[in-house]
């Protein structure tokens, strides 16, 4: 579960990314994060992990404090915590599984670190993990060669091999085209559905956040302003949190 | 000034006409003869010195027996076992040219690292890129004749040389490979719970590999060129024996080395480009 | 094999010696992966050490153990005879003189023939191949025994060295340009050949515009090149700085070679800058 109270987050330049945020997100919800570019919804996803840390109030994870774990604490945590990017943040010149194997890094010895000495056990549940995404026919080709779905495919699966109980995704779909994009959203349905973890993701478009996810949460300002079923949400709600300009949708092309 | 103003401004309420347009058509000529001038000058000044004496005596003497030799190489050099025939010859120039390369390629690490401006502070950067750039302009056989007087003359001076010379190129392409890193990865790896050796292991070394392989394959090319070269002053390898047969006129000789080096050169570019392209895409 | 999960993949030799493996994971589902080619580059790699290190008898121990005859070298080439500098500016201007017309030689050579060479606008096979078999065969050759053939023939001076200069330009800028060439978009000149014009019309108003500023680019390259490659002509005999750098070394005039190099350093230096500024411009 992870819980905000009172969340305040001011980045060093004095702009105040969040303020007072509360929030309530149990294991194995599907959330949407929506609002405009730079109301704070990646702010809220990295305070989450701790690639920001929180200024005032709050962060619990699972009952754990976030905001005091130190060094090697806060990289264990970081591991039941898998995050995805919008530029996918392959290394473009290794093989897909190789890509996926970095998951297991953090917890093997200098050595193998060292010489990337991976056992069988790890290769072939990395191999796995690149099933489930659907892609297990291209395990050993350098991801430089896949298309767009394709590599933010390995990155989930990537995250996925970390075993994780929560991800984060910043704009998962933001640099794929239309049905790409729809494909990787049920990718993440499926996946939350099936092993139980929890998805938050911010999200451009909000037709795909309405179609995909069951609970929409709406920023303005570091302020949120809606928080419920996507099912509720209403036309008036939705342009209050877009600041009355219209909400991008897939539809618009971005 | 304030008439001028009005004037442009009433030109732009006017619509262009072709007239207009055409009188505001960029003049590139203009440029192209000052390229060009400048050309014939410095062309001028350059051929004012460099005087056509014709031949020499024993300069058609040279051509002929150049060409005869090329045409009619000596065979038995040219496939003998012995250490002075050309194949036990040109092994020695690849040796040279292999550990040079090698060792440059190792040395230019560190040095690539320091210069990369994206990594070090700036003033630190800029000072390692002057002593590239220094290393880079004093000539290889310069080089080779200062070595010479640690190794005394021989192969081996030949590949510390190499191994030096080496440097200059070769941290210069690495600094390019170091400065376009993709740093994203490294964000994800932190994301991901990884330690800072971690992540240099599996964000920065799996970029940067291909183009290191890519850049000494590219060096060791041009360093088998070279290490005929340096024969010319005693640094092992072929050039040496080439220089003596040329300058003693047995041009048998001269031609089978010639041969042998030019069969060497191509296969080992052919070869060379080919791994390289393989890299840049991917097996 | 033919698992519904593999993509047909060509099999290489080594693929055929060394079979891929299948590997299946729990759930049934398997992939093919091929075999690492690393140890077997790597096993290759050692030999070439093991057998360079053999053929050269390279000591490192050696190196490290005289290394200080390099470094009271190198304490005298810092402390550079500046009274020696008159004697320095009429080799250099050579040297400089030599490179200019070298390269304006080689590369007015080298555009008729590169466009002859690519494949997009010489439409013989056989032409295309012969000139870049005669321009691979050219680049094989050292510019170091290009001088001293050329020394040979036509008598010691900077004609033998302008006269290496130009065919080492020559096979290098040929061989970069028809690489362009051939990316250039051929659209323009079909459009061109619909309008009605003929081969050359179409090819020197659609064609030229964008060879033009490549090939002016790789000239300057090869400018820069070509200074410090003609610094070391004189070597053999071929005019320029090489001259008293042997010269120096000969007498082991440390002090006035450090005059030399510095001298030599500023002229490379200001001309890459020069030539980088014009090359950025011209892109």
């Amino acid at each position: 579960m992870i819980e905000f109270k009172n969340v305040y987050k001011t980045y060093p330049n004095g702009f105040t990314a969040l303020k007072d945020v509360n929030l309530k997100i149990e294991q194995g919800e599907f959330v949407a994060i929506i609002g405009l570019s730079g109301a704070g919804k990646s702010t809220i996803l990295r305070c989450i992990n701790r690639m920001h840390d929180v200024t005032k109030g709050t962060l619990t994870v699972d009952g754990v404090d976030v905001n005091t774990l130190r060094g090697k604490e806060l990289r264990r945590y970081r591991r039941k915590v898998g995050m995805i990017f919008q530029s996918f943040n392959l290394v473009n010149r290794s093989t897909a599984i190789k890509n996926v194997l970095t998951a297991d890094v953090p917890d093997m010895d200098f050595f193998r670190v060292l010489f990337g000495i991976f056992s069988k056990v790890q290769k072939i549940r990395a191999l796995d993990s690149l099933d489930k995404v659907g892609i297990l026919d291209k395990a050993y080709t350098r991801c430089d060669q896949l298309s767009g779905g394709q590599q933010q495919r390995v990155a989930l699966a990537r995250t996925l091999n970390q075993n994780p109980k929560i991800i984060l995704a910043d704009e998962p779909v933001a640099s794929l085209d239309p049905i790409t994009a729809r494909q990787v959203m049920q990718d993440f349905v499926r996946i939350n559905k099936r092993y139980q973890i929890t998805i938050l993701l911010n999200i451009h478009h909000i037709d795909l956040a309405l179609q995909y996810c069951d609970r929409v949460i709406g920023v303005r300002a570091g302020e949120i302003v809606f928080d419920g079923p996507a099912s509720t949400i209403t036309q008036e709600q939705i342009d209050f949190v877009y600041n009355g300009t219209k909400a991008p949708t897939l539809g618009d092309g971005e | 000034m304030a008439e001028k103003f009005e004037q442009i401004e009433k030109s732009f309420d006017q619509k262009l006409t072709v007239a207009q347009m055409y009188l505001m058509r960029p003049r590139k000529w203009l440029m192209y003869t000052l390229i060009v001038l400048i050309l014939v000058v410095l062309v001028g000044w350059s051929g004012s010195s460099i005087h056509f004496e014709g031949l020499t005596v024993t300069g058609r003497e040279v051509a002929k027996g150049v060409v005869s030799g090329v045409t009619h190489p000596d065979m038995k050099l040219m496939f003998g076992t012995g250490d002075t025939d050309v194949p036990y010859l040109l092994l020695q120039t690849m040796a040279i040219a292999v550990l040079g390369t090698l060792i440059g390629a190792i040395l230019a690490i560190p040095f690539a690292f320091l210069a990369s401006t994206n990594i070090m502070p700036k003033p630190i950067a800029y000072l390692f890129r002057v002593i590239i750039l220094l290393i880079r302009t004093i000539p290889s056989l310069v080089w080779a004749l200062m070595w010479i007087r640690v190794t005394g003359p021989g192969a081996s001076c030949g590949v510390i040389t190499q191994s030096v010379c080496s440097i200059g190129m070769i941290s210069k392409m690495y600094i390019t490979a170091i400065e376009d890193l993709d740093t994203r990865i490294l964000e994800s790896l932190d994301a991901m719970g990884c330690n800072a050796f971690q992540k240099i292991r599996y964000g920065v070394i799996p970029q940067l590999t291909a183009s290191f392989i890519s850049t000494t394959i590219y060096r060791f090319d041009i360093n088998l060129k070279d290490a005929t070269t340096l024969g010319i002053v005693g640094a092992g390898g072929i050039g040496a024996s080439l220089v003596q047969c040329l300058n003693s006129r047995r041009w048998a000789m001269v031609g089978s080395f010639v041969w042998g080096l030019m069969i060497l050169v191509l296969i080992i570019e052919f070869i060379s480009t080919r791994v390289r392209k393989k890299l840049a895409r991917g097996q | 094999m033919d698992n519904e999960n593999t993509t047909p993949v060509k099999l290489t030799l080594f693929d055929k010696i060394f079979p891929p493996e299948l590997i299946t994971i729990p759930n049934g589902h398997s992939v093919l992966r091929r075999r690492s080619r690393a140890p077997l580059i790597l096993l290759l790699l050692l030999v070439a050490i093991y057998l360079s290190l053999k053929m050269t008898g390279f000591d490192m121990k050696l190196i490290i153990t005289r290394f200080d005859k390099l470094l009271d070298l190198f304490v005298k080439l810092f402390h550079p005879k500046w009274e020696f500098f008159n004697k320095v500016t009429g080799p250099l201007m050579d040297t400089i003189k030599m490179s200019i017309l070298g390269t304006v030689i080689g590369c007015l050579l080298a555009l008729p023939i590169a466009v002859l060479a690519s494949t997009n606008i010489c439409k013989s096979p056989v032409i295309v191949s012969v000139l870049r078999f005669i321009l691979a065969l050219i680049r094989t050759l050292p510019t170091l025994v290009i001088a001293l053939v050329c020394a040979l023939v036509f008598g010691l001076g900077t004609f033998a060295g302008t006269l290496a200069i130009s065919i080492f330009t020559f096979g290098i800028v040929a061989k970069m340009l028809y690489e362009s060439i051939e990316t250039i978009d051929m659209g323009p000149f079909e459009a061109m050949e619909a309008l009605g014009a003929n081969k050359f019309q179409a090819f020197w108003s659609a064609c030229v515009p964008q060879i033009l500023p490549v090939y002016l680019s790789h000239s300057l390259y090869c400018f820069e090149m070509n200074v410090r490659a003609s610094a070391i002509l004189g070597y053999v005999g071929a005019g320029g700085l090489g001259i008293t750098i042997n010269e120096r070394i000969g007498w082991r005039d440390y002090n006035g070679l450090g005059m030399v190099l510095l001298s030599l350093f500023v002229v490379v230096v200001a001309i890459e800058f020069f030539s980088e500024y014009l090359r950025k411009k011209l892109s």
